[in-house]
């Protein structure tokens, strides 16, 4: 169902007083991720409410840096719009977009799943940029809250608790975040060699004066895929008021590459931009996408695999033979990343294995995509279990929203 | 400040569990003298102050006007402690009101009802250093300043950096989502805490967020995080670390007109050069500032003077203070001096770190108001504050938060003026109306808890503070965690002078005497 804004609190409404289970959405593009979503008694599939047709920008003050949208404005119009006035939402497209933001689904979508890219490095993540909220409860009631101002402590942060929510508590309706200006001057770097060749030069990096935008860590075949020896990397994303800065940075870093006996690359701007868009994945979004049909349940013979592990431990990580065959791209700085493969390619003990490789290495595993046969949760258990089912009680009591998808709790 | 009404409770509380503290021990509901004892067998000797004497250091927070004294106050030293004691709360049916250092401006580690106070302050260690992952684990007791001085001999630190961080809490800190000076660059409590261990209001201890950013799960941290001790307390910490700057620079320039300085500060933050910082202070502070020195450190017919701190790497330090010096001259800027090194930043430092103690000069007592417009409404405000304080006849300094448009407004006045703390009360209102009007905020970095919460619903539609409600009620079935905090109830609203007032003078029509809504 796509109703137009005005319809949605009686659709809603509806829904509850029929105690309906359904599942909030935005543009329907990933809606497949994350455990399988289980229609109601006599439901073939689960009921979908999409925010499409919620799409306008309210309000970009530009002067003061936020913007506020609907839900349902896709995050490409977003970014667009911004970039008339200088300004962007310094998060990357997520993973399936195009280069240029094609497929990359809603800001509201965006919101809910709460994952962000390698630009967390310098900017955080999506819940550190949003700053007030709008959303309808599965009774129908509106509510608020946070605000217009980037700074607000009035009241509970129901932007954090929404923010990778994954539809489960509430349909996102509205929402304001902050902008930045679009950096003056940017320049990348690749460089490549064996993990441990290049882990001093991660932690160099990271603790330089001129910190990244961002710093990935890049397995072997996402290399291979942007058309470079098939060796790990390290993608580096530098930004700045300063090109001399920058230049200066580059030339020492280099130095150091040479003597480590690492290869490197430095990108221009476009070049830095298309490989990132190489560590987005194969473009689903050329073709028009229309609400899939399998919200119940993962529609890809693929894997992709959301995956963490402590910083300092990543370079372990990247030389486990584990990950042989793995695309993945991870943030050097936070530990998150995203990997990712055909289902040929991957057993489902190997991603078993890999699961609990990354809990020793102090992080998790989340299972976005999985073949269908697969059938591994998608999420475990969070220590706060009984806490986050207490939350979803409360905005959900009928357990309408999402059934089978909250996070924190392993679907059985 | 006076406090919207002495008694105020929760209506979560059981009937007869009101009323402040020792004054009602007579027709109190619960046995102190027999929770005194359960609590001695639980904790260690000299972690259960009950003595009168000793009390009355809890009986205030920063605000020093909302004064009730506890029944009770424990100290435990570890997470097994404080849960045991709150386990006895969740049993008796208790309330209980967490307490850090006390520096809350808000007055949210107040006992206001009987409740017992849980004070962090023997909870002050260090439990992890984790450099090569860039993260340190506390208890809540640590100060602010003490985390930095951990780690700076590595070239890390702590990043928010509230003007109180050598006496507040972390504690403090994650229950306010307290900010800095920094927080323009570097964000916010809630920017930098990665997991916190918690001890729910029925006494079980959990942990939430983990050891990365983001977690496959309900991000209960983030909510938890500036929730004022409503949801349970927080007995360790884990912050993350940053690297301290390579290089620092301050520039200051002065301006004829407010609306100058304000273009200033768009102009800056557009061009893509982020501050770590952006300071204004107004005419009537500068004045009180040349006063205190004794020489005119700044002109005194300046409208406004802007400090600008810039930091990271050396050469685009530079750069930056080139870009921003130029920008402040094309919005009107009649001077600017800028520093680099140490002695010459602190002397550019120094105006504004003397603001308070300047002010404090003029008159005894000064209200500290904290509320929060867009950045491009910082002009119109503060020239509507300025006609407010005439009317009033209350002098107010604003020193503020420029690049993120927190006001912190202070309003003068002499508390042996008859009838004054009633018209500070008043106008304080009046400048968050002020606020609320332009879009902003009741609170940008103190909080609500009892000073504010009356003002929650000018700011919140019920729906709004119900569906925060709901949060509560997940955590704290039974409403004992630092009680009527933050929410309005008509019990603590409905006969608020304040409101009452600027009520009135909106026009709007109030029964006499007025009834609870
Ligand atoms: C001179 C001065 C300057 C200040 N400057 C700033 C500033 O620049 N920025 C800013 O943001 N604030 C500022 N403040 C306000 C204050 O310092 C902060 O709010 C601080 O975080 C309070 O810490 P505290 O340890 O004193 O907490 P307290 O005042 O003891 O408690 C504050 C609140 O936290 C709760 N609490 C305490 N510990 C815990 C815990 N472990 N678990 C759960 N809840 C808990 C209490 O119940 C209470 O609601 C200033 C205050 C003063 C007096």
């Amino acid at each position: 169902m796509t109703p137009e804004p005005h319809a949605l609190p009686d659709l809603v409404r509806e829904l509850h007083r029929q105690a309906t289970p359904w599942l909030p959405a935005g543009q329907g593009t990933r809606l497949h991720w994350g455990p399988p979503v289980q229609p109601g008694p006599g439901q073939e599939r689960p009921t979908i409410v999409s925010t499409a047709r919620l799409n306008r920008v309210l309000e970009h003050a530009a002067g003061d840096f936020t913007v506020t949208v609907e839900a349902g404005l896709p995050l490409q119009h977003l970014q667009q719009a911004l970039a008339e006035q200088r300004q962007w939402l310094p998060l990357d497209w997520p993973w399936g977009s195009s280069a240029d933001g094609l497929g990359a689904g809603t800001v509201g979508g965006l919101v809910a799943r709460g994952m962000a890219g390698g630009l967390r490095q310098r900017h955080l993540g999506v819940r550190d940029q949003l700053i007030g909220i709008g959303l309808l409860r599965t009774d129908g009631t509106a509510a608020r809250a946070g605000g217009k101002v980037v700074k607000n402590v009035a009241g509970y942060d129901l932007m954090r608790l929404l923010t990778g929510s994954w539809g489960s508590l509430a349909l996102i309706t509205e929402l304001t975040l902050r902008t930045m200006p679009l950096p003056p001057q940017r320049r990348g770097l690749l460089l490549q060699g064996e993990p441990q060749q290049l882990e001093p030069l991660r932690r160099r990096l990271l603790a330089a004066a001129l910190g990244p935008e961002l710093l990935d860590w890049w397995s072997a075949p996402l290399g291979e895929a942007a058309g470079q020896p098939p060796l790990p990397g390290l993608l580096l994303g530098l930004a700045s008021v300063s090109g001399e800065a920058i230049a200066d940075h580059l030339a020492a870093i280099g130095a150091d590459a040479e003597s480590a006996g690492l290869r490197r690359q430095e990108l221009d701007p476009e070049r830095l931009e298309a490989l990132r868009a190489v560590a987005l994945g194969p473009d689903q979004g050329s073709g028009p996408d229309p609400l899939p049909p399998a919200a119940a349940g993962p529609r890809t013979g693929r894997w992709l695999l959301r995956l963490g592990v402590l910083p300092a431990e990543a370079a372990a990580l990247l030389a486990d033979p584990l990950l042989a065959g793995l695309r993945l791209s991870l943030a050097a700085g936070s530990g998150l990343g995203l990997a990712w493969a055909e289902a040929s390619q991957l057993p489902a003990y190997r991603v078993e294995a890999l699961r609990r490789r990354c809990r020793a290495l102090g992080g998790q595993l989340t299972v976005l995509e999985q073949p269908a046969s697969a059938g591994l949760p998608a999420w475990e258990d969070a220590p706060s279990r009984p806490l986050i089912e207490a939350v979803k009680r409360q905005f959900d009591p009928l357990q309408q929203l999402a059934r089978g998808r909250l996070p924190g709790v392993q679907a059985s | 400040m006076p406090s919207a009404s002495p008694s105020a409770s929760s209506p979560d509380l059981q009937a007869g569990a009101r009323g402040s503290g020792v004054a009602s021990r007579g027709r109190s509901s619960f046995d102190w003298g027999a929770i005194e004892r359960r609590l001695r067998a639980l904790l260690p000797a000299k972690a259960v102050v009950a003595r009168r004497q000793e009390l009355l250091a809890y009986d205030c927070d920063g605000l020093t006007l909302h004064r009730h004294q506890p029944p009770l106050v424990v100290l435990p030293e570890t997470t097994e402690q404080v849960a045991a004691v709150v386990r006895l709360c969740a049993e008796l049916g208790v309330p209980f009101v967490a307490r850090g250092n006390g520096t809350g401006l808000s007055g949210g580690a107040v006992a206001e009802s009987e409740a017992l106070v849980i004070a962090t302050s023997r909870m002050r260690r260090v439990l992890a250093v984790d450099l090569a992952n860039q993260r340190v684990t506390v208890q809540p007791g640590v100060i602010n300043s003490w985390v930095t001085r951990a780690v700076a001999g590595d070239g890390f630190y702590y990043a928010p950096d509230p003007s109180s961080q050598q006496v507040c809490s972390i504690g403090g800190n994650v229950a306010e989502n307290s900010g800095g000076v920094h927080c323009l660059k570097y964000g916010v409590t809630s920017n930098h805490v990665l997991e916190l261990e918690v001890v729910l209001p029925d006494g079980t201890v959990t942990t939430l967020g983990g050891s990365l950013p983001e977690q496959p799960a309900l991000d209960l941290r983030g909510l938890f995080i500036g929730s004022e001790g409503t949801l349970g307390i927080a007995t360790a910490i884990t912050l993350r670390l940053l690297r301290a700057p390579e290089s620092v620079a301050v520039l200051l320039a002065d301006f004829a007109s407010m609306e100058a300085a304000g273009e200033a500060v768009r102009a800056v933050t557009a061009a893509g050069v982020l501050p770590a910082g952006m300071e204004i202070m107004d005419n009537f502070t500068v004045n009180a500032v040349d006063d205190l020195f004794g020489h005119d450190e700044y002109p005194r017919d300046a409208a406004a003077v802007l400090l600008i701190e810039l930091d990271g790497q050396e050469r685009e330090v530079a750069a930056a203070v080139d870009l921003a010096g130029q920008l402040c001259r094309t919005a009107g800027a009649r001077s600017v001096r800028q520093a680099s090194d140490a002695a010459d930043r602190a002397l550019l430092w120094k105006g504004r770190k003397s603001a308070f103690a300047a002010v404090g000069r003029i008159t005894p007592t000064y209200y500290v108001q904290d509320g929060v417009v867009p950045r491009t409404a910082l002009p119109r405000v503060l020239a509507a504050i300025e006609r407010l304080s005439r009317r009033y006849g209350l002098p107010v300094a604003n020193v503020f938060h420029a690049g993120d448009g927190n006001l912190h407004p202070l309003i003068l006045y002499r508390a042996d003026e008859p009838g004054v703390e009633q018209r500070v009360s008043e106008l304080g209102a009046e400048i968050l109306r002020l606020c609320i009007e332009a879009g902003g905020s009741i609170t940008g970095e103190h909080g609500v808890g009892s000073d504010k919460r009356c003002y929650m619903d000018w700011m919140f539609a019920p729906e709004d503070l119900a569906t925060m409600q709901l949060v509560r009620r997940a955590f704290d079935p039974d409403g004992l965690a630092n009680p009527g905090k933050i929410f309005p109830t008509p019990r603590s609203c409905g006969e608020s002078a304040r409101r009452v007032a600027v009520l009135r003078e909106e026009g709007v029509e109030l029964p006499q005497p007025v009834v609870a809504f």
